[in-house]
């Protein structure tokens, strides 16, 4: 059974990575592995949509911080949207939205995305 | 229009609370094997015996967060991912207090002694992982580590809040 799915579509400059189901640490790989895909196709301007994620652990927290750095030396970044109200939390809890930008719809980081590269 | 509305307004059951009110006592176990595949399985079993117990769902999500938090390092660096060892998870529960006991016998760590990042630092170094340990301090009330010859014991412990009056 799959416990967990990330699907990408490319909207106008940016990738939006849907995240399905829960992120932890024994499906933190996949997503790690997406992102690493998107990075080696030069595609730095990353949104992550989690408004169907159930669940996340520290596991999952990890995989952003793995690629913060690198997409942002590329003058890229990765944005989070739609976030519910638990994956937040747990967001929340180690101050990560000091680090991160967090929108309430996937429209606004991708506008963000554009005027920056415009 | 505002009588028949009234009318149809339903009172809530009433419910006598006093302090003999217990919440139920649970006493459960789980064994799962070393591999992370397992770690739904594991949050499902926390879950279904916090949210019995009477825990909010925020509460819930913590408790279910810890453990998880817990197992993975166990899985990780006890068991050093090796997937086909053992897991003993209990469920016990004392008047208001619920708690999770881990027993393993990989290496042994206390995560008590483990020193816990500043974010600011944390997030300034970009380091990945080691954040599981933080988050374990963070959400539970107590955390008891014990180690003898035979196995690990990771205890975690949350209270219910009591009731308000």
């Amino acid at each position: 059974m799959a416990t967990f799915v990330s699907n990408i579509r490319t909207l106008e400059k940016s990738a939006v990575i849907d995240l399905v189901g829960d992120l932890d640490a024994h499906t933190s790989v996949q997503l790690e592995r997406a992102i690493q895909d998107l990075i080696d196709k030069k595609q730095h301007n990353l949104i992550i949509n989690f408004s169907k994620l159930n669940y996340i652990s520290s596991a999952g927290l990890g995989v952003f911080m793995a690629f913060i750095d690198d997409v942002r030396s590329k003058g890229g970044d990765i944005k989070f949207s739609n976030m519910p109200d638990k994956i937040f939390q747990v967001f929340d809890l180690l101050g990560f939205p000091m680090l991160y930008e967090i929108y309430t719809d996937e429209k606004e980081a991708v506008e963000k995305f554009n005027a920056s590269a415009a | 229009m505002k009588k028949k509305l009234l009318k149809n307004l339903t009172p809530p059951p009433l419910k006598l609370v006093s302090p003999l009110d217990m919440p139920e006592k649970l006493n459960l176990q789980l064994t799962v094997k070393s591999s992370p595949d397992e770690l739904k399985t594991v949050r499902e079993f926390v879950e279904t015996a916090a949210r019995q117990f009477g825990f909010s769902r925020l509460d819930i999500e913590k408790i279910v967060l810890a453990t998880d938090e817990a197992c993975s390092n166990i899985m990780r660096h006890g068991y050093d991912s090796e997937p086909t060892h053992a897991i003993d998870i209990s469920i016990v529960t004392n008047g208001r207090k619920f708690t999770v006991t881990l027993d393993d016998n990989g290496k042994s760590y206390d995560l008590r002694a483990h020193p816990l990042p500043e974010m600011k630092d944390y997030f300034a170094e970009h380091r990945k992982g080691g954040l599981g340990i933080k988050i374990i301090q963070m959400v539970m009330d107590e955390v008891d580590y014990q180690t003898t010859p035979a196995k690990n014991r990771l205890i975690l412990t949350k209270h219910l809040p009591d009731v308000a009056a």
